[in-house]
């Protein structure tokens, strides 16, 4: 047993994918009846755990699990700048592009730059500042500030984001989208230069967990069975040479 | 904190009336006020509600919120307090400490507001250095490059910015864009007839007016002059000075007579209003040695619109701050709706004591 823990999404296309992509490589994850509890049979020392897919971000951040297939726009949201996580490798499935989008009818918001005027003008107008709905609020500040986007505020969006404009909730948003159809469907388009992330689904490790010697051994031992090669060793330079491990 | 009695005593000699304002302040008040960056700097906690409240990040707002709720519409406030402010993970600055300082409402003079707080340093026996900032000058030179009018206020609210001139460089570069402004679509029937032509719904609270009107003026923006790389070199130069009073006064003066500036006459007089700014408040009180004089100090701060200073050690480290001040009329108008100017200051006792002489 090495211990070695994979978080794996418990439901849905993206651990249907995630399955696909590990059994094309011989390693095929059975879950049992229930759903609980799952096993490579050919990797019998890594522990499976299923757990929703946002929550392998945190998870992946509080070291709670080594590994994790996750998306790199949850990953990213849950951990600015990848300080307690690492990439190990992009799995090529769960595509999709955190945007800023704002109204169709916006037609002189051509670029990020005309969307901060606007911002700014609406302050200087009405006193009162933008409002942008995302449920990615650390990526979103971090975009726009480092676009020069000043005048907004973040409206937490619970539910069905891309409707909050029409609604009246929210002047624009910062949401995933795939094919832009359920943007279009709602009135509103991708602002130029506003793709914020491009996202996949990627296995990515924990800074943050206890990895020792025979860890990072099972870690290489798996990766090799996936065949990558490199990101083990990448990785272990990372723990040792990298960031000092954070607090518990 | 004996020194504690002393400072508390300089605020006494203004005559200031003492204000105890609450920790907890409505988040919404300072998400508006500076911007969702608080979220980064200030500790937010919401209620059973889902209200949200921050632990105050600074005296200056919650004490004139209080006396302006108890009618105070002119005199000098006071308060001492502890403030709370998020630092970055690992670092080394506090993240609560406390303030003790002044708020001038209605009007005042810059140069007894300084004279205040290096009495604060003294009664400390606290050696600070000092730096002065003065938008006005930057304005001056804004005003002096002559830029046309539908680009000065993007120049002026770029430049406003901590980054600054690179912001200002791209905005020339993307804002010349006419993309999207369609000729003809300059009055909101025009633009309703196209929406509908083109299949788009018009949705959200932004009036189509507004649209329309902003669509001609970016017709108009694409045809005006963009700033030139001169122009922008006479403000970078004049925001990257920062030197001891004398020389930095003459380096400015310098400056008046770059290619960029369309007017130098509107340089030089906004220089010849700094330099008797300074001599003004150097006149109410002694400088410190080596008070540093940098026009651009203060540029992206929340509240300051106009003349600013902050107060350093520098044996406690780079950038070690004791306190600082300035004037801040747009948010005392904010607040209270009337024209009422404010202005003022605070210090950090702690601070104070640790650079002790």
């Amino acid at each position: 047993m090495s211990g070695l823990s994979l978080a794996i999404p418990s439901k849905g296309r993206l651990q249907e994918q995630t399955r696909d992509y590990f059994a094309a490589r011989g390693l095929s994850i059975e879950i049992d009846g229930r759903g609980y509890r799952a096993r490579i049979a050919a990797a019998p020392g890594v522990d499976v755990r299923l757990i929703s897919a946002s929550e392998i971000a945190r998870a992946l951040r509080a070291g709670e699990v080594h590994l994790g297939v996750t998306g790199a726009d949850v990953l990213n949201e849950a951990d600015p700048g990848l300080a307690r996580t690492f990439s190990l490798a992009p799995l090529g499935f769960g595509r999709a592009d955190l945007v800023l989008a704002a109204p169709a009818c916006w037609l002189d918001v051509v670029t990020v730059a005309d969307f901060a005027e606007v911002c700014a003008d609406q302050r200087a107008r009405t006193g009162a500042r933008a409002r942008i709905a995302t449920k990615y609020p650390r990526l979103a500040r971090r975009f726009l500030e480092a676009q020069g986007v000043g005048d907004y505020r973040l409206v937490e969006s619970l539910g069905a984001t891309e409707g909050a404009p029409a609604a009246g909730a929210a002047d624009a948003i910062i949401d995933i989208t795939t094919t832009g159809a359920t943007l279009s469907a709602n009135g509103l388009r991708i602002v130029e230069g506003g793709v914020i992330l491009r996202s996949e689904a990627l296995l990515a490790a924990s800074r943050a967990a206890d990895w020792d010697e025979g860890k990072h051994a099972a870690l290489t031992a798996l990766l090799g069975a996936l065949g990558l090669d490199g990101p083990a060793e990448a990785f272990r330079a990372a723990c040792t040479g990298g960031a000092p491990a954070p607090p518990a | 904190m004996p020194e504690l009695g002393a400072l508390r005593a300089v605020l006494d000699a203004l005559g200031a009336a003492w204000i105890d304002p609450p920790v907890l302040q409505p988040a919404e008040l300072y998400l508006e006020l500076s911007g969702e960056d608080l979220r980064r700097r200030a500790f937010l906690i919401a209620d059973e509600e889902g209200e949200e409240h921050c632990l105050r990040p600074d005296m200056t707002v919650p004490a004139l919120t209080a006396a302006l709720a108890q009618g105070l519409r002119a005199g000098v406030i006071a308060y001492e307090g502890l403030v709370f402010r998020r630092q970055a993970e690992g670092s080394a600055r506090e993240s609560e400490f406390v303030q003790i300082g002044a708020e001038w409402l209605g009007a005042s003079d810059d140069a007894a507001i300084v004279a205040a707080a290096l009495a604060c340093c003294e009664a400390a026996n606290a050696a600070p250095l000092l730096r002065l900032g003065d938008i006005a000058l930057v304005e001056g030179f804004i005003d002096a490059c002559g830029f046309h009018p539908l680009w000065r206020a993007r120049v002026r609210r770029a430049l406003m910015r901590p980054d600054g001139l690179a912001r200002v460089a791209a905005e020339a570069a993307a804002m010349g864009d006419a993309r999207g402004a369609l000729a003809g679509v300059d009055n909101e029937a025009a633009l309703t007839d196209h929406l509908a032509s083109m299949n788009i719904a018009a949705i959200g609270t932004r009036p189509l007016s507004e649209i329309a009107a902003r669509l001609e003026r970016k017709r108009a923006l694409a045809r005006a002059s963009k700033p030139t790389d001169a122009q922008l070199d006479a403000l970078a130069q004049l925001i990257g000075i920062e030197a001891v009073c004398g020389p930095a006064l003459m380096q400015i003066s310098a400056l008046t007579a770059h290619g960029g500036l369309a007017d130098a006459a509107l340089a030089r007089a906004a220089l010849e209003k700094a330099d008797a700014h300074i001599a003004a408040i150097a006149a109410a009180a002694p400088l410190p040695q080596e008070t540093r004089f940098a026009p651009g100090l203060g540029r992206g701060l929340a509240y300051y619109d106009g003349f600013i200073f902050e107060l350093e050690a520098p044996t406690l480290g780079a950038r070690a701050s004791l306190g600082g001040g300035g004037r801040y009329d747009a948010l005392v108008k904010r607040l209270s709706g009337e024209d009422i100017a404010g202005a003022g200051f605070a210090v950090r006792p702690r601070r104070l004591i640790e650079a002790r002489a």
